[in-house]
């Protein structure tokens, strides 16, 4: 019964995917269908984060059992599980930190919108709304307990800046008058605009001085981008030494492959394009001509593989549920 | 094992040098990058905005960045708005240095103002991979769509999405990988209705033969080949802004193109040494 559901499964979600495909896009859009593709997206990214969930737990079951056993070579274990908690750790720390200065700023430009918000109500009459004096009270409010989280250093940043200052006085003003004053909300509102960039820009830099910030940046751009460069970098070397030993025109198959190879590395060279310029338009030939047909054929024939494989699939015949079939 | 180190050390010499002294000649013309200056040179500014994916890793850097960063920065002296995203999550530290760095260049050149969120915009990684793809390009509403920045900030208050609704305010899209698979994304779904944006493509020297079938049926507009192609793209940005100091690619170029000679050398030398051992033997 569960192979059956899902090898059904599988066949519902393949025929999503042929209709979507297949179908004329008049026909998609009257049937609705291509409103699904969104949801059904979110619905594999979903699942593909699961993926990183499972592979996270492997790894820690794998490695974490070396280490606590000290089996052979436990130590590259516990540098890879430090290397995998330590960049989720700084990676999170570094989203958070982003994200609330982010929420912020978002909260200062929203009492922009909110300046203007009491404006056009009172002048459009807007019924069940509070009178413009109590919403200018709660706007007040509202600044000076974001104004309360800012840090001290912060502060001292924003004491020369002239929106903030503007701010400052123009909430002064509007706490000392008894009425509503739609002349002062007005000039208050692109001010509250130019703090929240302001805001957005100081707390950034301020950031980016940060412990936090320099040990996500040491692990990312100081371990692991060198690290991934280098690995490749090796390749250079290894196929120098490969050249050198393996590379010999024993037939004439050997002879046209490094003629071509020869050819090509010339045509973009400057120092063979110095001593003669027409190896630019034989590599360009090479490239278009005989190369193109070439991988047009391959790329054919592995897409024309992928579709058999494709159907095997989605008719669960690749393989048994779960794996193969004992 | 000796003669290992030697060609490793010939080899380091060769890459070495170029690198460590700064030696930066003249790279070779390469046509397709030519092609792709005057396409990006003929998209229209005032409306519409590019789309980036920077599809690579600490392992392709060294080709896919110098190509990502010469057209960020044509696009941008151009004043056309970019959004930078990426299939790749190991492409992360390249989605946020590359138009820092690019800002910056130019702020510095033309003491005129770049800035986040009005010239350039980082949506970041974007999971699904072709299915991403396929719903980004079906959206009737791209910015609600992809939500949010990779700072967090909602991206329908940005100034850049005002110029952005659907895939037809898409006016060019630019890849750079060396994965085909991720490439091959694009080619297939990146289009709806039977719009399909001017589609550029920056791909490593290993791929180049697969994505020539792509150029030669019309899927593809632009090409930079490998760090050739980037050279001398950024010799073509040299020409048409005369205060553009030159930058890593020619120096990186020199490097490639004193390595590729090396590995003919050698070529050469194990061909004629092992003709003579053979000689010898009969």
């Amino acid at each position: 019964m569960k192979e059956l559901l899902i090898k059904f499964s599988t066949f519902l979600a393949g025929l999503y995917f042929v209709f979507e495909f297949l179908i004329p896009g008049t026909w998609s859009e009257a049937w609705g269908i291509d409103k699904l593709n969104e949801p059904i997206s979110n619905g594999f990214v979903a699942i593909g984060s699961m993926a990183f969930g499972l592979g996270i737990i492997n790894l820690v079951r794998i490695h974490g059992k070396t280490i606590l056993f000290r089996s052979n070579k436990w130590f590259y274990s516990l540098a890879l599980l430090l290397g995998l908690f330590g960049m989720i750790v700084f990676a999170s720390l570094d989203w958070i930190e982003n994200l609330t200065i982010t929420k912020t700023s978002d909260r200062i430009l929203l009492l922009k919108s909110f300046s203007e918000k009491i404006i056009t109500d009172y002048d459009n009459k807007t019924p069940n709304v509070l009178d413009p004096k109590s919403r200018t009270d709660f706007l007040i409010k509202a600044w000076n307990q974001e104004k309360n989280s800012f840090s001290p250093e912060l502060m001292d940043t924003f004491k020369s800046n002239l929106s903030f200052q503007k701010v400052e006085e123009l909430i002064q003003t509007l706490s000392r008058l008894d009425s509503y004053s739609p002349e002062t909300l007005r000039e208050l509102a692109p001010n509250f605009a130019e703090v929240s960039t302001f805001y957005r820009s100081a707390s950034s830099a301020s950031y980016e001085n940060s412990m936090t910030k320099f040990a996500y940046k040491l692990l990312n751009n100081g371990i692991f981008v060198p690290l991934g460069a280098a690995m490749f970098s090796l390749l250079g070397f290894y196929i120098a030494g490969a050249a050198y030993r393996a590379f010999h025109v024993r037939s004439l198959e050997a002879f046209l492959m490094m003629a071509a190879a020869v050819l090509v590395i010339c045509g973009q060279t400057t120092f063979t394009l110095g001593i003669y310029s027409g190896f630019s338009e034989i590599r360009a030939w090479l490239l278009q001509v005989p190369n193109s047909a070439a991988f047009r054929a391959i790329t054919i024939g592995a897409g024309v593989a992928g579709l058999v494989l494709a159907f095997r699939m989605w008719f669960s015949v690749e393989s048994g549920v779960f794996g193969r079939k004992k | 094992m000796r003669s290992s180190r030697i060609i490793y050390f010939i080899m380091f010499l060769a890459i070495g040098i170029p690198i460590i002294f700064k030696i930066g000649l003249p790279p070779a013309r390469m046509p397709k990058a030519e092609k792709f200056f005057e396409i990006v040179n003929s998209i229209p500014s005032e409306k519409g905005v590019a789309f980036l994916a920077f599809d690579y890793g600490p392992g392709t850097n060294a080709e896919n960045r110098p190509q990502s960063e010469v057209i960020l920065e044509h696009l941008m002296r151009r004043r056309i708005p970019v959004v930078i995203f990426s299939l790749t999550p190991i492409s992360e530290p390249f989605l946020q240095a590359v138009p820092e760095a690019i800002m910056k260049r130019l702020n510095d050149e033309t003491g005129e103002s770049w800035e986040y969120g009005k010239d350039v915009v980082n949506v970041g990684y974007r999971p699904g991979g072709g299915l991403f793809i396929q719903t980004l390009a079906k959206s009737d509403n791209i910015p609600e769509f992809l939500g949010k920045d990779v700072k967090g900030q909602i991206l329908t208050s940005l100034p850049i999405m005002s110029r952005l609704k659907t895939i037809k305010d898409i006016s060019f899209l630019g890849e750079f990988t060396g994965l085909v698979g991720a490439f091959q994304n694009y080619v297939q779904y990146f289009q709806s209705g039977g719009y399909v944006p001017i589609f550029g493509h920056g791909c490593t020297s290993i791929t180049i033969p697969e994505a020539y079938i792509y150029l030669d049926s019309g899927q593809l507009q632009g090409l930079l080949e490998g760090l050739a192609g980037a050279a001398w793209y950024s010799e073509l940005l040299r020409r048409n802004f005369t205060k553009r100091a030159a930058d890593q690619a020619l120096i990186s170029n020199t490097a490639l193109g004193l390595g590729q000679l090396t590995l003919l050398g050698l070529i050469a030398a194990g061909n004629i040494l092992a003709l003579l051992k053979r000689r010898r033997v009969a």
